[in-house]
């Protein structure tokens, strides 16, 4: 996929103290999709975008955002 | 402390994306042998049931992600969002590759004859072997 989706999932996780491997857990997918998904490589669906907006308690737009246009 | 499920999922992962790799280049290998090596009109039923078995095998660990004796809670992760987009995009792969060497394989036939097993255990072997390799990279990377 080429679209981007921007994402402060890494910022959000260490706020919490959570490593990706725990984060994995609690959302139900493996540690490279968190990998995958902190780091742009990876677009998650909307429904793991939601799964991990409640796991980290943030609302989901707080997390995911499209890139700037400029 | 045990091994968290998490853990185990990624750890297979892992050694899936090498079994792929390895069992690419075995297929590669192959995909040779079936190029200069089975002479025409000959049967030779114990290599066609292995060649069966092996492409069913891989074909089989292709569509499924494989792991059927990993447990559910394993496998789900093994085989969760982003598994399972890398394996689509593999089989991608794998089928443009099938497609090319097929029009090759055509375009080869005029200048000299190929038997019909040889050109269809090829194309098979050289789709699979480049979905695995694919996968594999997508993995492991």
């Amino acid at each position: 996929m080429s679209e981007r989706l921007d994402n402060r999932l890494l910022a959000a996780r260490t706020q919490r103290g959570l490593t990706q491997a725990a984060l994995a857990e609690l959302v139900g997918v493996s540690r490279k999709t968190i990998n995958t998904v902190e780091n742009g490589v990876f677009v998650p669906s909307t429904i793991l975008a939601l799964k991990l907006a409640r796991a980290l308690g943030e609302p989901v737009e707080a997390l995911f955002s499209l890139p700037s246009e400029d | 402390m045990g091994v968290s499920t998490v853990e185990r999922a990624d750890r297979n992962s892992r050694s899936r994306g090498w079994c792929m790799a390895i069992g690419a280049v075995v297929l590669l290998v192959l995909s040779g042998f079936s190029a200069w090596g089975i002479p025409h009109g000959t049967t030779d039923l114990p290599r066609a049931i292995t060649w069966l078995v092996l492409t069913l095998l891989w074909l089989g660990i292709l569509a499924t992600g494989g792991g059927l004796m990993l447990g559910r809670q394993v496998r789900r992760l093994m085989n969760d969002e982003v598994s399972t987009q890398n394996r689509r995009r593999a089989l991608e792969t794998g089928f443009w590759v099938a497609m090319m060497a097929a029009v090759v394989l055509y375009f080869a036939s005029l200048a000299e004859p190929i038997g019909v097993r040889s050109a269809l255990a090829m194309l098979t072997e050289l789709a699979i072997a480049t979905s695995l390799l694919r996968y594999a990279w997508l993995e492991l990377r």
